[in-house]
């Protein structure tokens, strides 16, 4: 059951990493743009964040300190400070960005324009980190995130051309009609969002709370092993069905509905079901990353306590917390009109 | 911060690729300690499981074997019988002291010199009884108060931990109050 909760954490972690809002939206942009001559940044990315996640986990089971501890301890005050600071907006950005997936999740269900559902989303946020623990919420969201493969299996019965997949993923080259500019662009930003900072936060702390030890070094390298990867192919999936849908057309991909479009053409309205039920879990479970990971760092800078999942134990952590996820969707007030 | 992104009408995708910016600041700074502190056998084979005694205070205990390293916290609390096998109290605060030498790994370099046995934590936790430790002096005498009884051990003193006590290999009567010690000085005696 540990090695369970184990996996279910570095799946939700890899979410952030590969299928939240902006990475679900960059993935097919990329596909629709680039094909697969960006693959290879994916693939630097997932072998990045799996080296550096498994080594954060290593030093959580062994030392009991999350990143942010040793960030604090190594940097000292001063420069860990600036690590803080950039971070912090890093996640502040992209919870207010997941809560507003979440919405356009909704969006797509129900019709209604997402930012009727934007209070009630950033009251969920906070209602499932204020009154559920840590690990069943890990254990739900990772394992239901695992619904989007449902894009594995859309990129298979939509048949890419393997011979020109292999191609560009080994040999690639800046497509006719895009600018080198935009093409590094992208790998930057692919790269960048697979070893998102508050990626480690989140997976150490999450590996201190549930108190892992030495025992646990396996389950690390499993997890670690696991979840990335399967994030990785997520992103390559999404990648393909928007290469073989998108590409041909010319088509520019701008909306989390585009996204979905592949999925419908390959497994009609059954995939687009799953596919939306994928969108709501993979940003609702990036709120809570981003959310949870903000707490985390200031909590570990500043020497709070944070390991209790009950509010009054960690009281500051949680208080910061609540702000966040509450507050994240009045950003966006100027979108009504 | 908040009315800025409401006033720039962006959409979520935007503000989600915006924030990418932050990282090129947030990802060396964050990565770089985690190599730094994987790869530093001092901090992840010293401090496996803070096991504080084990290189320093390891050394100094004298019948305990390397294998069966402490931590601090099961120390405190022990109850601590002299040579005749009389109770003398329980094991209130512990003294490191430090070997002076700076490293970059903190927590390093301590080793323990003794410990406070009495009957009160409170007076000894305050530190009052170490050399030039400024005090209020209510605070001060009713610290003194508690630790009227309280006795210094010194970790030569210590001959074998046990389970649940720790047997030293002196006699109650050659113990001292603890009052300056902390450069290593021995305590006054009765």
């Amino acid at each position: 059951m540990k090695k369970l909760t184990g996996v279910t954490l570095g799946i939700l972690t890899a979410i952030g990493a590969f299928v939240d809002l902006g990475d679900l939206v960059a993935n097919a942009v990329i596909g629709a743009r680039f094909g697969w001559s960006l693959v290879w940044v994916l693939v630097l990315g997932v072998v990045g964040i799996s080296i550096f996640a498994e080594m954060s986990g290593r030093v959580a089971a062994i030392t009991g300190s999350a990143t942010f501890d040793l960030v604090r301890e190594r940097l000292g005050p001063r420069l860990a400070l600036g690590n803080l600071l950039a971070s912090f907006a890093v996640t502040f950005f992209t919870l207010i960005a997941q809560v507003a997936g979440v919405a356009l999740a909704l969006e797509l269900v129900t019709g209604v324009r997402y930012v009727f559902f934007l209070p009630l989303t950033g009251l969920a946020v906070w209602l499932v980190i204020w009154q559920v623990r840590f690990q069943r919420m890990e254990q739900v969201f990772g394992l239901l995130g695992l619904v989007l493969v449902v894009f594995a299996v859309a990129a298979w019965k939509l048949g890419p051309d393997w011979s020109q997949l292999w191609q560009e993923t080994t040999r690639p080259t800046v497509p006719k009609g895009e600018g080198v500019p935009t093409y590094w662009y992208y790998a930057i930003a692919l790269f960048g969002a697979a070893l998102t900072p508050y990626e480690v936060f989140f997976y150490s702390s999450g590996a201190v709370q549930e108190r892992w030890t030495r025992d646990d070094l396996k389950t690390n390298r499993i997890t670690v092993l696991v979840g990335f990867p399967l994030g990785g192919l997520l992103s390559l999936s999404i990648m393909t069905t928007a290469a073989i849908v998108f590409r041909p057309a010319g088509f520019m991909v701008s909306e989390l509905a585009h996204v979905a479009f592949p999925v419908f053409l390959a497994l009609g309205k059954v995939g687009l079901a799953v596919v939306i039920i994928g969108f709501f879990i993979a940003t609702f479970g990036a709120s809570l990353e981003t959310a949870l990971s903000s707490g985390y760092m200031v909590a570990q800078y500043f020497g709070w306590p944070w390991r209790n999942d009950r509010p009054l134990a960690a009281a500051r952590f949680h208080t910061l917390v609540s702000i966040r996820s509450l507050s994240s969707p009045s950003l966006w007030p100027s979108r009504l009109g | 911060m908040a009315v800025t992104v409401g006033l720039t009408t962006l959409d979520p995708i935007k503000v989600a690729e915006f924030s990418l910016v932050f990282f090129v600041v947030a990802l060396p700074l964050t990565y770089l300690p985690i190599l730094v502190v994987a790869n530093d056998p001092s901090y992840m084979g010293v401090l496996v499981n803070s096991q504080i005694l084990k290189p320093y205070g390891g050394a100094l205990l004298l019948d305990v074997s390397p294998e069966h390293a402490m931590n601090l916290s099961e120390l405190l609390g022990l109850e601590v019988v002299d040579f005749d096998g009389r109770k003398i109290g329980k094991v209130r605060e512990v003294r490191l002291v430090h070997d002076g030498v700076r490293r970059s790994v903190p927590g390093v370099g301590f080793k323990v010199q003794g410990f406070i046995v009495g009957k009160w934590t409170i007076g000894a936790r305050l530190g009052y009884d170490q050399t030039g430790m400024k005090s209020p002096w209510m605070v001060a005498a009713i610290a003194r108060w508690f630790m009227r009884r309280s006795v210094w051990i010194p970790w030569e003193g210590v001959g074998n931990v046990e389970g649940d006590h720790i047997a030293l290999r002196v006699r109650k009567a050659t113990l001292g109050p603890p009052a300056d010690v902390r450069d290593g000085e021995a305590p006054h005696h009765e």
